[in-house]
């Protein structure tokens, strides 16, 4: 065995200059650091994106000044292939480049090590390496609004053959149905590709340093649920994400190279215009894709439910409730994540016999995750609440998860989803399960690691303010879109349509916009608190400031290279909060021995 | 998960046992003996030239199956049999797994389910014979198709 | 797990298992989804887009040649075997040895892909190549293929490409057919290929029961309708294209730990845990070919 178990922490402790320090770094903080950033900066153009979706909607024909310079044809008007590209790549830009940086990009560095008592990943080469492979990526994602044709702007799915469709070998990539099938979808191809490469390298190292990393005690269940979210979470990615990478390889050779995976055996007819012979499936695509992006929506939940797990504990001042349970149910929603893919399908073609099979496992993942939600609901019960911002935030999204939660559970059915597919009601689920659920738990996380990263924290009272107008213009933006939604106004088209014009729920849609035009605006506080804070605010000097069980909180603040002065033993599991014998506090971190009986043993 | 909960109660004489050549599939409390002069390694170097002829031989029967029997369903499947007794020979003796796979179980075998359960889910609705729809998911509607006489939901 | 209160935390947690080791083989279970995914495909493609009146390539359709790939199989294995030895030879301090079978897994890894190379070649030579096949003479494409044929047939005649004698009279008499606008694509190409080995697709309303040019002479170089061929190109390129990739990789994988021994001061027993990795990786790669093999060449 190389690493026996006195080894010190294994890198030589030399001072590293600025670039080694904060830009080629290899520690594992500063790494979680960048991606922090980097998502940081991606929601904030996601979010114009998304506003100017919301703005085309509302008021398809407005002429808007600001963006009279750049649609000059339009007299500022958003055209239509310029709305498709927004959609596109609000979502895109929302999926790889914030939702999942932040959570096991930041959050994965920053805590994996920390607690579970590491000194750095298992790899920090590699580590470093997975965070520079988003740079090329980012580098597609953003090349695309430039070139030719503008960006991608089949939607973040990419179907053939409106996304690949070409004429064939010679005669240009792009297809004469539609102009972002162009360079911009071969940057979108490029960019996911970079994307994936650099999951795949994270997740690798993610699960050899939970696997063979941890502290002296620190059993796998003795780890707190953000880890094994991430842990989970890691696996998910390794066994889905090659397939994702399959699909986008072979769609990347039908545009270049003349291949015909998912061109149709009669090829496609544009017009006048005839593609080369075909013989592949188009359907083949949505399969691959979503085996992919069905784990991948769990991907970018489940980090989210560890982080909200372990801080409602801390914050209700109690063992989090049913903890193996939590950790079954976390592995329950995985394993059968990997066998819902189809209910994405259940309008696309696909064989309805096929889709009963799939339509069965969808509704038992609601299982699960009732699960979660009953034991954090357990762990509040009798607790002694208190409401700080991280806290709020895990409020919100225990609350709005359930919403989240049970649209996809009518959804599942397919009677039901043969209705409302593609309506505002998917995208409504989306939100929920996306924005107020899984950014909630970003936010939360945010709040309450701050403290941690940076050695400040972050304003409570103005952290309160965001908490709440985000809150309630989250609602006002979202909840309509199932009203919406069940009145058939379809996504992903820029003129609202039929129904909803006749029901005089246009209305309704000049509300959502709105209320989505302030909720972006909100945001602004928060970008202004977590930068003022980092250089103005009220200094934290103790080590565990939220009186927490888990590692992170016995090493130093903000922690040094290398992490722990003390090298953490662990005597017990993440979550003893109670009332302890001879104890002023009444938490019990993992570092120090117990005495008596632990309050989680008590239940 | 017990592997790793195995693993956590392994650790401990693993780390020992072979301390100078710091070596993998030292699997703990099984011994090879000193490294230099192992008796077993002449054993060991006959079980891979074993594989390795093992390996050899099945190859040219899978081509000999190709001639013998030509291009048909039983050939087929004779071939992919033989195909698989290959790499298993492969993972078993020259990736160690007879060795290692206490050690690796835990995630290779979710890997393996899943790798076939997908293919096999895949195939039914882009390969096997599901009556009308099929044709029409997989892109077969076209008047060229047609044509053969045949349409694609038969002859399988 | 009890509930170990009062336990006195172990040394080490994790698996007795280098980091190194599982991190190679949380990559390989990547990877086996990878080529799942890519082998996958193909199999539904194959299966699924064909019928028995319109059947996939076999082999000789698509300039495909079974011993060539038996061939390199059995390169595969034997590097297999060599990086076996290699580690078998480092673990017992036997540097030198260790080091020799290094090298001749890097000499085979490199016949393997020159043979790669040399079929890539007959493919780009006969145009077998993912959106230039000529298949669905029906439609816009076969007078694309008439013109083609024209073109090639010309230049059999003005002695620029060179075919057997004996077939020197039909080049000659489909070619005036062709210019004397008498023939449909698909005639055409049943005089190309022979009668005998039109495709059920492609044969012609009224078969004339001729002999073929490529009868003739195989070599000739003329193209004729392969039904599926666009599609079978790019599985074939995909599949194997990714695997001769991997297969590049090895040989840089495999290069470090020689140059360490000619240059660097010489392997030791620890590097050992270098070649095994790099082993495990190996292995795999051959057993992705194990199963292209059959799935390409024989099946
Ligand atoms: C109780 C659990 C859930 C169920 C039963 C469920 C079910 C569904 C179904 C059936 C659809 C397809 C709707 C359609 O297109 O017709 C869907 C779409 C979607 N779900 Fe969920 N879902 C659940 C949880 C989640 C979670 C936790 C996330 C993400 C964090 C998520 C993200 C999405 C996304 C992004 C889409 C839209 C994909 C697209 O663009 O077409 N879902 N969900
Ligand atoms: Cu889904």
């Amino acid at each position: 065995m190389s690493v026996s178990p006195s080894t010190a922490p294994a890198h030589a402790h030399h001072e590293p200059g600025f670039l080694g320090k904060y830009v080629f770094s290899q520690d594992h903080k500063i790494i979680g650091i960048q991606f922090l950033f980097t998502s940081l900066i991606f929601l904030g153009i996601g979010g114009i994106l998304a506003l100017l979706v919301r703005i085309k909607l509302a008021w398809p024909m407005a002429e808007i000044p600001i963006l009279r310079d750049y649609f000059p044809d339009n007299a500022g008007v958003i055209s239509d292939t310029a709305y498709n590209m927004f959609f596109t790549m609000h979502a895109t830009i929302m999926i790889f480049f914030v939702i999942i940086p932040f959570l096991t990009g930041a959050f994965g560095n920053y805590c994996i090590p920390l607690m579970i008592g590491a000194d750095d990943m298992a790899f920090p080469k590699l580590n470093m390496l997975s965070y520079w492979f988003m740079w090329p990526a980012i580098g597609f994602a953003v090349a695309g609004f430039f070139v030719p044709g503008g960006h991608a702007g089949a939607g973040w799915t990419s179907y053939p053959t409106l996304a690949s469709g070409s004429l064939g070998v010679g005669q240009g990539i792009e297809s004469p149905a539609f102009p972002g099938s162009g360079w911009g979808q071969f940057c979108w191809l490029m960019a996911a590709l970079l994307v994936g490469v650099s999951s795949m390298m994270g997740s690798v190292n993610y699960i050899t340093t939970i696997i063979n990393m941890r502290a002296p005690g620190m059993t796998l269940f003795r780890m707190p649920m953000t880890i094994w979210a991430m842990f989970i979470t890691a696996i998910l990615q390794a066994f889905a994400l090659p397939v994702l990478t399959v699909a986008l390889v072979f769609q990347l050779m039908d545009k270049t190279m003349g291949s015909t995976f998912f061109l149709p055996p009669s090829g496609l007819d544009f017009g006048n215009y005839h593609s080369g012979p075909g013989g592949g499936q188009p359907l083949l695509w949505q399969h691959l894709f979503w085996f992919y992006s069905h784990p991948a929506v769990y991907i970018m939940i489940l980090p989210a439910m560890g982080i909200v797990s372990d801080i409602l504990s801390t914050f209700a001042r109690r063992p989090l409730f049913g903890y193996r349970a939590m950790i079954y149910s976390i592995a329950g929603i995985a394993g059968l994540g990997f066998i819902v893919w189809g209910h994405h399908m259940f309008q696309s073609g696909m064989d309805p016999r096929l889709g009963t099979g799939f339509m069965v496992a969808t509704i038992m993942i609601a299982l699960p995750s009732a699960v979660k939600t009953f034991n954090w609901l357990g762990t509040l019960f009798r607790g002694n609440l208190q409401f700080t911002t991280p806290m709020l935030f895990s409020l919100g999204f225990v609350s709005l998860f359930i919403i989240g939660g049970l649209s996809g559970i009518f959804m599942a059915a397919t009677p039901v989803d043969i209705k409302i597919h593609d309506t505002y009601f998917i995208v409504a689920h989306i939100h929920y399960v996306l924005f107020t659920s899984s950014l909630f738990g970003i936010f939360a996380g945010i709040y309450y690691w701050f403290p941690k990263m940076f050695g400040r924290f972050m304003s409570d009272k103005w952290g309160k303010v965001h908490f709440f107008l985000t809150f309630v213009l989250g609602n006002f933006t979202f909840f309509p879109m199932h009203i919406l939604g069940v009145a058939e106004m379809r996504r992903r088209i820029s003129t609202p349509q039929g129904t909803i014009l006749e029901g005089g729920l246009q209305n309704l849609n000049i509300f959502v916009s709105i209320s989505a035009i302030a909720l972006g605006l909100v945001q602004i506080i928060f970008l202004i608190n977590f930068l003022g804070s980092i250089f103005f605010g009220k200094r934290c000097t103790e080590r565990n400031p939220w009186k927490s069980n888990t590692l992170e909180w016995s090493a130093p603040t903000p922690p040094g290279h290398g992490n722990f002065d003390i090298p953490p033993v662990v005597y017990h599991g993440p979550y003893e909060y109670g009332n302890f014998e001879g104890k002023a506090d009444d938490n019990l971190m993992q570092t120090e021995k117990a005495v008596g009986v632990l309050p989680s043993q008590t239940h | 998960m017990s592997d790793h909960q195995h693993g956590d109660h392994a650790h401990s004489h693993g780390i020992q046992a072979h301390g100078d050549h710091s070596h993998s599939h030292g699997d703990a409390g099984h011994s090879h003996g000193a490294p230099a002069h192992d008796p077993s390694h002449d054993a060991k170097f006959k079980a891979y030239l074993a594989v390795f002829v093992a390996l050899c031989v099945f190859t040219a029967a899978s081509f000999a199956i190709n001639l013998a029997l030509g291009h048909n369903l039983t050939s087929a499947a004779l071939i992919l049999a033989v195909a698989v007794v290959k790499a298993a020979l492969v993972a078993y003796i020259f990736m160690h797994l007879n060795h290692d796979w206490r050690l690796v179980y835990g995630i290779m075998t979710p890997v393996a389910i899943l790798s076939v359960m997908t293919v096999i889910i895949l195939s039914i609705d882009g390969a096997l014979v599901w009556g009308e729809n099929a044709p029409a998911a997989r892109g077969l509607n076209d008047p060229i198709e047609a044509k053969v006489g045949e349409g694609p939901s038969k002859g399988h | 797990m009890s509930h170990a209160v009062h336990d006195e935390p172990g040394l080490k947690m994790g698996m007795p298992l280098p980091n190194g080791k599982l991190a190679m083989w949380l990559f390989l279970v990547t990877e086996i989804m990878f080529f799942t995914a890519l082998i996958g495909t193909y199999m539904i493609l194959r299966n699924g887009q064909t019928s028995a009146g319109n059947p996939w390539p076999q082999p000789h359709d698509v300039h495909l040649v079974e011993w060539i790939g038996a061939a390199n199989t059995f390169v595969l294995i034997l590097s297999s075997f060599f990086v076996v030895l290699a580690h078998h030879y480092l673990h017992i301090n036997q540097p030198g040895k260790g080091a020799a079978y290094l090298g001749l897994t890097l000499v085979l890894g490199c016949v393997f892909l020159g043979v790669k190379a040399i079929e890539y070649k007959s493919k780009f030579e006969h145009g077998i190549l993912p959106g230039r096949v000529f298949e669905k003479l029906d439609g816009p494409r076969g007078y694309e293929y008439v013109a083609k044929v024209k073109e090639q047939l010309k230049d059999i005649v003005d002695g620029k490409h060179h075919v057997d004698s004996k077939a020197m009279d039909a080049v000659k008499q489909l070619l005036t057919e062709i210019t004397d606008n008498k023939l449909s694509p698909k005639q055409v190409n049943e005089r190309v290929v022979g009668t005998k080995h039109v495709k059920p697709v492609d044969m012609p309303s009224n078969p004339q029961n001729v002999t073929g040019i490529l009868e003739l002479d195989s070599h000739a170089p003329i193209s004729y309708s392969i039904p599926w061929g666009n599609l079978w190109a790019s599985c074939y390129f995909a599949m194997t294209g990714f695997h001769a990739l991997h297969v590049l990789g090895g040989l840089v994988i495999f290069a470090a730990p020689l140059v360490k021994h000619f240059i660097g001061g010489g392997l030791k027993p620890e590097d050992g845990l270098f070649v095994e990795n790099a082993g495990l990786y190996w292995h795999f790669v051959d057993i992705v070919w194990i199963f292209l093999f059959p799935l390409l060449y024989l099946v």
